[in-house]
């Protein structure tokens, strides 16, 4: 028990009629980077936004250090280590890179804000560089191509000091030399202590970040276990090409 | 108690054209247009205008009420709103001020007085042993004969289901070849047809005044909230909760607090369902 | 310290300076307009910070200042009532109007944030549809009904200690608040205009920090609604209860510049005269009619207002020194 530092028991949650994440379980073991694979529109997104809070579910438990977090607000979450990327990366359009990463370690208290005890910009500026974005710190998010913009995701989600971070299709739209980059960085990170679930279509991407993965179908668990051992499996071969 | 039925029911008729149209516009379009019940106001002005001062026949006073009420919220989408669908602010305060456009320009055209309209069917019936004005009766048929074409497009009609699928998933609609532009364009007429006609029931039943947006505009939006935001049958049961609700304050109470019960239901609403009554 | 409050000391210093020209032929309607705008001013700065800032946008500016008003003009009012009450002095009623506006304030902050969206705003309108009935309808011999309240007590006589006291909560309100827009407090509250789900997903409860921004809001409302009205000497529903004075307030703000503070402030002191100095050129409708279909351009063409006007003309002046700089023209 121990040893599980986020915990999902029996997450449901329906849009109107459709079921989109259907009594869903796993769990992340302490030092764990676990893939989450399943074709389009099988759920994926969903089980990010309900993790993080974004949307409540309608039955199941999160249970996270031990912590029954289900009935927490996202920013609880997000100080008590879990932070996220967007698919669809989402920065503060009129804010330069490194002002944008900042925003992340601003405290969440009004007394502490006026005392400006947020990172200072020389910090936040080490972990824009961690992430590959050193040229770009002062740039908006318009002059940005998308790999450098879902490197500010990262950087932000690293930003809040987690201590494990949802990665929703970090490597989608991303040249073969960056998902490279990407990938050695996660592994350093991993290294360090901070776990991982991911998000990704790009099989060959996600093979040497993960320990495990869980596969999940029309919203439903279907198999988990190691990377090879899945790939191979037959339902999941099933549910990717029918 | 009958009084309260009767003048109940148009009321929360008329209430029922105008929130429909503000709630659909904001389904399908994510924004909320403040000059909508500023579209009333003028359209019960045109009325008044063509038949009386024009002397033309009821028929066509209805038709250029429409027509102007329709006009005006094309115009406003096609004008400006269009361009900033994706920034809600701009949207609300600019068509607040629009509706203070009208009211200064039907101010300057027909003064700040009360204005009588005369009955648009004169005579009495008698409903449940009560005397009634035919006026009442025409304009309950013809709102509810309005609400019943507006279900039937929104749930039969192509173009009908093209707007129920924007609201529910805004990209899967477009992807879906669905034309976003021309959907909120015909929202926005329909919505602009369906405010003409309170326009010229609601100057027969009360009377006409340049500042009559203020509170249709609240009472609607209190309405919207009751119902659920963007839902057409919630938007319809809170229509009628609330009108019912005004007119028995007014018959029975004050008629200077017409509109608190109906705000105060709103209120309770919000904290304890803020998705509305029928809001999913 | 003083060097970032160096503009600040500036205004300040010119704006005292400005009544002892009186004698020499300033004139003293003027310095009634500066008075009238530093009022707007500071409506619009109040504004501004809740609105401008987080893009919840307020209607409800009006009910903050028109309860503000009454429950000082209420409790400070001298006529006959009947039956008679206690009249209190105005160092008590001014607190507690400025109370009052706090006060009324979260009753319509606490349901309106159930929720996003647009809700905030139209239920502050409704806040304000409520007031207005409940003040003519009830009681209408206590509160004077739809004829206000008139008669009231000033906090001080003449056009002169009342434009330097105008002038002190309206520095007063704007070095404080341009002071939390500058700080982090107030990179968050604009950080929630641009995507607040982002902001709630950095850690930072986006409600603590909207709540701080109404708070301050409501407060410096209600500083300014109860001034205003021992200014006036007078409050009517009609008058405080206006789409007109809302509209003002927002107009100001928007064509100052949202988010900024000091562009509102402008704004406020702009608007003011404008109007005045329009007033021989256009009558009653056709000069509000006017400046609605202005205020329509300006929200439609440059949300940016004046503020972002001027930062334009400074960063080309930048980018034009920068250029000599390297290329030598």
């Amino acid at each position: 028990m121990a040893t599980k530092l986020i915990e999902i028991k029996g997450l449901t949650k329906k849009f109107g009629g459709l079921v989109a994440v259907n009594d869903f379980s796993f769990h992340v073991e302490k030092g764990e980077a676990l893939g989450l694979m399943g074709p389009n529109g099988s759920g994926k997104t969903t089980v990010f936004n309900l993790v993080m809070g974004d949307l409540k579910p309608d039955s199941g438990e999160i249970i996270f250090e031990g912590k029954d977090i289900t009935n927490y607000p996202t920013y609880q979450r997000v100080k008590a280590g879990i932070a996220r990327t967007y698919q669809v990366p989402r920065p503060f359009q009129e804010l330069p890179v490194i002002e944008d990463i900042q925003m992340s370690t601003i405290p969440d208290s009004i007394m502490g804000s006026f005392r400006g005890r947020a990172m200072p910009l020389e910090k936040v500026a080490k972990i824009g560089e961690d992430v590959g974005l050193k040229e770009h710190l002062s740039m908006y998010p318009r002059e940005l191509t998308m790999g450098d913009l879902r490197r500010v995701e990262l950087a932000k989600a690293l930003a809040t000091n987690p201590k494990i971070v949802l990665l929703d299709e970090i490597f989608a739209g991303l040249t073969v030399a960056e998902i490279g980059e990407l990938d050695t960085l996660l592994q350093q990170r991993r290294k360090k202590g901070l776990n991982f679930i991911v998000v990704s279509h790009d099989l060959k991407a996600l093979a040497p970040l993960v320990d495990r993965v869980v596969v999940i179908h029309f919203g439903e668990f279907i198999a988990e276990g190691p990377f090879d051992k899945i790939v191979n499996d037959e339902r999941v071969k099933a549910a990717y090409f029918g | 108690m009958e009084q309260i039925l009767i003048q109940g029911a148009l009321l929360s008729g008329l209430y029922a054209l105008i929130a429909m149209g503000f709630t659909m516009i904001f389904g399908v379009g994510r924004v909320l247009n403040l000059a909508h019940a500023g579209y009333v106001m003028v359209a019960g002005y045109s009325y008044f205008w063509a038949t009386y001062m024009m002397g033309l026949p009821i028929v066509a006073g209805f038709a250029i009420a429409i027509a102007v009420s329709t006009g005006l919220a094309v115009g406003t989408y096609l004008g400006w709103v269009r361009r900033f669908l994706n920034d809600p602010t701009i949207v609300f305060v600019s068509t607040f001020i629009f509706a203070l456009i009208l009211e200064h320009v039907m101010t300057l055209a027909f003064f700040r007085e009360n204005i009588n309209v005369p009955p648009i069917v004169v005579g009495m019936t008698q409903v449940m042993g009560c005397p009634v004005s035919n006026n009442l009766v025409a304009a309950v048929i013809a709102s509810w004969a309005c609400i019943g074409a507006v279900l039937f497009f929104v749930r039969k009609t192509h173009m009908g289901r093209a707007m129920r699928a924007l609201a529910m998933d805004r990209r899967g609609a477009i992807i879906s070849g669905i034309n976003p532009d021309m959907v909120n364009l015909t929202t926005w007429a329909i919505s602009g047809a369906l405010a003409g006609v309170a326009g010229v029931f609601w100057g027969s039943y009360t009377f006409l005044v340049p500042s009559l947006w203020v509170l249709p505009l609240i009472m609607s939006f209190a309405i919207v909230v009751i119902g659920g935001l963007g839902s057409i049958e919630g938007t319809l049961a809170a229509a009628h909760i609330v009108g019912f609700m005004e007119t028995a304050t007014v018959l029975a109470i004050n008629d200077k607090l017409r509109s608190v019960p109906g705000l105060v239901i709103m209120i309770i609403v919000l904290l304890a369902r803020p998705k509305g009554l029928f809001g999913r | 310290m003083i060097r970032r409050l160096r503009w600040w000391l500036i205004a300040i210093a010119v704006m005292c300076v400005l009544p002892l020209f009186v004698p020499l032929g300033f004139p003293v309607s003027v310095i009634r307009l500066l008075v009238m705008g530093s009022y707007l001013a500071i409506f619009a700065m109040s504004w501004d910070m809740m609105s401008g800032h987080t893009g919840y946008i307020s209607f409800g500016h009006p009910f903050l200042i028109g309860l503000a008003g009454y429950v000082t003009a209420f409790l400070s009012h001298q006529e006959g009532f009947q039956p008679p009450h206690i009249v209190l002095p105005l160092a008590v009623t001014l607190p507690l109007g400025v109370a009052a506006a706090v006060g009324g304030g979260m009753l319509f902050f606490f349901p309106s944030m159930r929720v996003r969206g647009p809700y905030f705003a139209l239920v502050s309108l409704a806040f304000m549809e409520i007031l207005h009935r409940l003040i003519i309808a009830v009681r209408p011999e206590f509160t004077g009904g739809d004829r206000g309240l008139p008669n009231l007590p000033s906090v001080v006589m003449g056009a002169i200690p009342n434009y330097y006291l105008s002038l002190g909560l309206m520095f007063a309100t704007a070095i404080g608040l341009w002071y939390v827009s500058r700080s982090n407090v107030g990179n968050v509250l604009k950080a929630i205009r641009m995507d607040e789900d982002v902001v709630e997903a950095s850690g930072i409860s986006t409600y603590r920090f909207k709540r701080f921004a109404f708070l301050l809001s409501a407060v410096t409302a209600g500083l300014g609604g109860v001034f205003y009205t021992h200014y006036l000497a007078s409050i009517n529903p009609r008058r405080a209860f206006s789409a007109i004075l809302l509209l003002d307030i927002i107009i100001s703000a928007v064509i100052g510049g949202m988010g900024t503070i000091v562009g509102p402030m402008f704004g406020g002191y702009f608007l003011t005269f404008i109007l005045e100095y329009l007033r021989p050129y256009l009558f009653g409708q056709w000069r509000l009619l006017a400046y609605a279909l202005v205020a329509i351009f300006m929200v439609i063409y440059k949300p940016k207002g004046f503020y972002g006007i001027a930062q334009d003309v400074a960063s080309w002046f930048q980018t034009r020194k920068r250029r000599s700089a390297q290329y030598g023209y």
